[in-house]
């Protein structure tokens, strides 16, 4: 994602934005991509306005047109009320939203995100989302890295899973669950009086299973119920099943976390 | 020269440090630009504080050629000089106590003994090459001529060392800059 923007050296292979060797014409390539990078990168010294007209003149807009644009911006994004406020001041789903409004004073066809919601609570990074979709709708072309399962389902048409570099799979969110993850998973909730019990009955029954925290994920081998009734007495047991999805998807083929019971 | 070296060094470094820097980057401007652009806020600081002492000596009676208002052309260029230089310490700089010391152990002694408060030719016969060395004295050397109104070749000189010294700075800095940005 920093070659795409040139912010890193590229050692060797090719990349085309839109048409365009990003190696030899990194310039034009900035010229129709907008970038958000993991930093938000603001000027804190700047207000809201300030920082993006700054960000239009830069990219080439010029006084008039820089002004324009960042005010439409801040209308697109429900910033105007925050215009003259100073960046410093801003909350974090809010410095990141300025961030995602900054990468869009270019109109460009292709915004690049690295992780737009990392550190969000949840009420921004549903702000931050439902943007996000609105910028897919009138046809930006967004690529966005995440470690986020639930957003990756939402936002993305097609995804790529990576693991230490290299591209482990890619389609879908839908085609990928089909491809690698259960259809249904059991959560027990199990209090800490009942943990030992209930890992020693899923290993004995050869189930697979996986512990995070007070929470452990079960799923049958062929990937229907598994058969927990084993558990169904003991005290301090709460079991709910949820259909599998990107987060089993993501265990499953990178292999992390994975206990074979 | 301090508020021009500020600008590059301490600013710089916090934009550096915050990241403001490689998001200027993402638009279509270079790093070769982005030390213009601070180079040129340092050129008019540098103008404004020059232009309030001058002012202010200018009101006492100090100052009384019409030569005086020449004295723009050194505060643009220390500016520049320092503007780059600047570059060269934020470009570098671990953390901020870096930069301390750069006022400390670069800056302040350059501004003592550069013939800011009394002539170099007044320092130990050891030292005035070395005052000569540091570019500030340049500065001050051709400002001086302009303030008292007597120019001659040795102005020309200093103005071509401190030239000099801005062409390899400036291309280093840049360098280091690039390093330091695109990794």
């Amino acid at each position: 994602m920093r070659m795409l923007a040139g912010l890193s050296p590229a050692n060797s292979g090719a990349i085309t934005v839109s048409g365009i060797d990003v190696v030899k014409d990194n310039r034009a390539v900035r010229e129709v991509m907008g970038v958000v990078t993991q930093h938000d990168g603001l000027d804190g010294g700047l207000t809201v306005f300030q920082n993006l007209f700054l960000h239009g003149f830069l990219a080439g807009l010029s006084r008039k047109d820089s002004k324009n644009r960042a005010h439409a911006v801040l209308e697109f994004f429900g910033l105007r009320d925050k215009s003259k406020a100073n960046v410093y001041k801003l909350s974090g789903g809010m410095k990141r939203r300025l961030a995602i409004a900054w990468s869009m004073m270019t109109s460009p066809s292709v915004i690049v995100m690295d992780e737009p919601s990392t550190g969000l609570d949840p009420q921004s990074r549903n702000r931050v989302w439902e943007e996000l979709a609105v910028l897919k709708d009138v046809g930006v072309t967004v690529l966005l890295s995440t470690h986020y399962m639930e957003e990756a389902t939402i936002l993305c048409d097609r995804l790529s899973i990576m693991d230490n570099g290299k591209i482990l799979d890619e389609g879908t969110p839908d085609q990928m669950i089909e491809r690698h993850a259960p259809k249904e998973v059991a959560q027990l909730r199990v209090s800490p009086v009942s943990i030992r019990t209930v890992r020693g009955y899923l290993t004995e029954q050869n189930i697979m299973f996986r512990e995070v925290g007070a929470l452990i994920s079960v799923t049958a081998v062929n990937g229907d119920r598994p058969d927990l009734s084993g558990l169904n007495d003991l005290e301090g047991v709460r079991t709910s099943y949820r259909a599998g999805n990107l987060e089993d998807v993501f265990i499953a083929i990178t292999g992390r976390e994975l206990r074979d019971g | 020269m301090f508020h021009a070296l500020f600008e590059t060094s301490w600013n710089a470094y916090y934009r550096i440090d915050n990241d403001v820097y490689e998001t200027a980057l993402t638009t279509s401007i270079t790093i070769t630009e982005i030390t213009m652009g601070d180079i040129l806020w340092a050129v008019t600081r540098s103008i404004m504080t020059v232009v309030g002492t001058a002012t202010v000596a200018a009101l006492f009676g100090w100052l009384n050629h019409w030569e005086a208002i020449g004295i723009i052309i050194p505060a643009i260029m220390v500016g520049i000089t320092f503007g780059a230089l600047g570059f060269l310490f934020s470009a570098v700089a671990p953390h901020t106590t870096f930069l301390t010391l750069v006022f400390t152990l670069v800056a302040s002694p350059m501004f003592f003994f550069s013939g800011s408060f009394f002539p170099i030719s007044i320092l130990p016969d050891w030292v005035e090459p070395i005052a000569w060395f540091m570019p500030l004295t340049s500065a001050v050397h051709i400002a001086g001529g302009f303030a008292l109104a007597d120019l001659n070749i040795t102005h020309l000189w200093a103005a071509l060392y401190m030239i000099a010294l801005t062409a390899v700075i400036w291309p280093v800095a840049i360098y280091l800059l690039r390093r330091r940005l695109i990794k």
